[in-house]
């Protein structure tokens, strides 16, 4: 078997060009000048070098372009619904999803009644189960602001349309968020390791302590094995394994949550008092991260299909080494 | 305020080791296991010591049962000592007749601790809770690694029997999530200890493993979520399983649980994974354990319920 999980040519000039509007265009001030309001002025140049089209068909990309961009996007905490535009670029219909890839349309996807970007978003969809929907708004809204520092809302919505086959889309989804927290998960643990390296404390850069270094080590491991298995899951969405990429699309984001939880605990504790300062390295990242993480379980749809993967279909006992398929 | 124990707590302590030195321990239960998997003898003894019944007893009450229940749980005891002298107690004055197991109608076809040993089920439904004599028609055993026999109750099982009043189900609930927060706590303390043992003496890398600053802190942050478990069941049982508390508590010590027993099998190593070696006695257990009532996301759910109204939907 030969599945190098490295970048090829076209992924890696996607990824540099990424980090370098990222580097450009989505600095801490700039994040910080977004407080309270969608970040129209980071979507506009995230749009206009056609990231937000890596997904679709006249974006020429596929899940592999899609994971190495958010990978990045991840690391640089971008603001705003980029997983759910991934998602919805592979539902919606050419107009529709044009208007959203070229970021003159914003998505929301509604968990009950919470509405992300309700005020600014004009496609709304509900996942439930295997199935999406498009909704619309049904009330009055009452805005709010989430862990992120998000301008959300909570609201009433109604049915508008079921979507034919949502499959592929949800696959996407799954891997557009354990991108987005792998990379953010990496970012953190390598600036957390940068502050350890040059923190004097006890007499010694701290970094040299078995028990801030060792815990950081596990943490860049569980994030690698997240990431590799992104993109093995990419990789077989791309070669037309539908199946196989849907149990290891739900795998990785399980992962990657984890993983991103855990890296965002052990990070904050190497920055100490620092890591909770609105100046400090870490918050915009973890914070981004933990609204991710409380949004991607989608009432066990990807656990049933992680089992499924393996063979283990509900109410039926589980295969054990040595069973013939 | 006072966290020690009282005078009468520290004899009633001391008689429950020296029984349960003699009577339980990691070696008495892989030989129980091999022999139907309930120790009738310890179940016995501590009947005789009036253990069992001790938060009926003058001056006593879920507190004094709580700390007896850690220790059995600690010494591996294979009795459902918590849910007889915890949770049933905690229900009705009246009599039980040990064996106990625990369960609600959703539990019907799932696997539940000492059914097809009990004498008496304590089962909740919307009805309320019943205490039913299960007829061996009603129960399949299921083979359990758990360290805890199980059994089944069969699908189309109805409770037939009188039904305690007022509210039960939720004081079920509440007996039950502390029982599970205290048999957690003596486990994963006695996981830890095992493993504290264990890397005092292995040698590898030219020193013993223990003096690793890395193991030092992994174990302590383990220590941490042991002690944790403990206060937070204690002051649940002192507050005669106040509901918040006690969701408080077995939402705790479920999540401690789970890192407590990758721990200490991570620190172990190899050895940790045979029989001969004593981890997987408690282990096993608190996988068990972590499974009940909904695990954690049950216990979060209820918790949140409780503590802030919320009943999970987004």
């Amino acid at each position: 078997m030969t599945l190098d999980l490295r970048w090829g040519s076209e992924q890696q000039a996607i990824a540099d060009a990424v980090a370098k509007l990222c580097r450009d265009r989505v600095t801490p001030a700039a994040v910080d000048a977004t407080a309270g309001r969608f970040p129209h002025e980071i979507w506009a140049a995230i749009a206009e070098l056609g990231f937000l089209a890596l997904g679709t068909p006249e974006g020429g990309g596929g899940a592999l372009e899609m994971v190495a961009a958010v990978e990045v996007m991840g690391g640089a905490a971008v603001p705003g619904p980029i997983t759910e535009t991934f998602f919805a670029t592979r539902l919606l219909e050419t107009e529709e999803r044009e208007r959203v890839a070229s970021g003159a349309a914003i998505v929301s996807v509604v968990s009950g009644t919470l509405v992300p970007w309700a005020e600014v978003a004009s496609t709304f969809l509900q996942i439930d189960g295997d199935r999406v929907r498009r909704v619309d708004l049904d009330g009055p809204l009452a805005p709010l602001e989430t862990l992120a520092g998000e301008r959300w809302a909570r609201g009433a919505t109604k049915p508008a349309g079921d979507f034919a086959d949502a499959s592929q889309a949800l696959v996407l989804y799954d891997l557009a968020r354990a991108a987005y927290l792998g990379g953010a998960g990496h970012r953190l643990v390598s600036t957390a390791a940068e502050h350890a390296r040059g923190r004097i404390q006890f007499g010694k850069s701290i970094g040299r302590f078995q028990a801030v270094a060792h815990p950081l080590a596990d943490c860049a491991m569980h994030l690698s094995a997240a990431v590799a298995l992104t993109r093995a899951a990419a990789f077989h969405f791309d070669g037309g394994a539908a199946g196989h990429a849907r149990g290891l699309a739900g795998a990785a984001l399980r992962s990657s949550r984890a993983a991103a939880l855990d890296a965002a605990n052990v990070a904050h504790q190497v920055f100490g008092a620092l890591g909770i300062t609105l100046e400090g390295p870490a918050y915009r990242v973890s914070r981004r991260i933990r609204q991710l993480a409380s949004f991607a379980s989608a009432g066990g749809r990807e656990d049933a299909a992680i089992l499924a993967h393996f063979g283990v279909v509900e109410g039926q006992p589980a295969p054990r080494p040595g069973d013939r398929p | 305020m006072n966290f020690e124990p009282s005078d009468d707590q520290r004899a009633i302590l001391d008689a429950v080791e020296a029984l349960l030195t003699r009577h339980a321990g990691p070696k008495r239960a892989a030989l129980v296991r091999q022999h139907g998997g309930y120790d009738e003898a310890l179940h016995q003894a501590l009947a005789e010591g009036g253990f069992t019944t001790i938060a009926r007893q003058e001056g006593m009450g879920l507190l004094e049962a709580a700390l007896i229940a850690e220790r059995v749980s600690r010494h591996a005891g294979v009795v459902p000592f918590a849910a007889q002298a915890l949770v049933a107690a905690g229900l009705t004055s009246e009599e039980i007749t040990g064996p106990v197991a625990l369960a609600f109608d959703w539990d019907v076809g799932e696997p539940v601790r000492f059914l097809a040993q009990a004498r008496t089920l304590v089962f909740g439904d919307d009805d309320g809770v019943k205490l039913v004599t299960p007829e061996p028609i009603d129960v399949e055993p299921v083979a359990s690694d758990f360290g805890y026999p199980m059994g089944r109750l069969r699908a189309g099982f109805t409770a037939r029997g009188r039904p305690l009043g007022g509210g039960a189900q939720a004081r079920l609930s509440s007996l039950w999530n502390l029982a599970i927060a205290v048999e957690a706590t003596g486990a994963m303390d006695a996981a830890l200890q095992v493993t504290v043992d264990y890397l005092k003496v292995r040698k590898q890398f030219g020193r013993t493993i223990g003096s690793f600053q890395a193991v030092q802190h992994r174990l302590a942050g383990c220590k941490v979520l042991v002690e944790g478990s403990r206060w937070l069941a204690y002051e649940a049982a002192y507050k005669n399983a106040d509901p918040e508390a006690s969701a408080t508590a077995a939402t705790y010590a479920s999540a401690a649980a789970a890192q407590v027993a990758r721990e200490t099998h991570q620190l172990s190593g190899a050895i940790g994974f045979t029989r001969e070696y004593d981890l997987h006695v408690w282990t096993l257990r608190l996988q068990a354990l972590t499974l009940e009532l909904g695990g954690i996301s049950g216990h979060r759910r209820v918790l949140a319920a409780l503590r802030w109204n919320l009943d999970g939907e987004g």
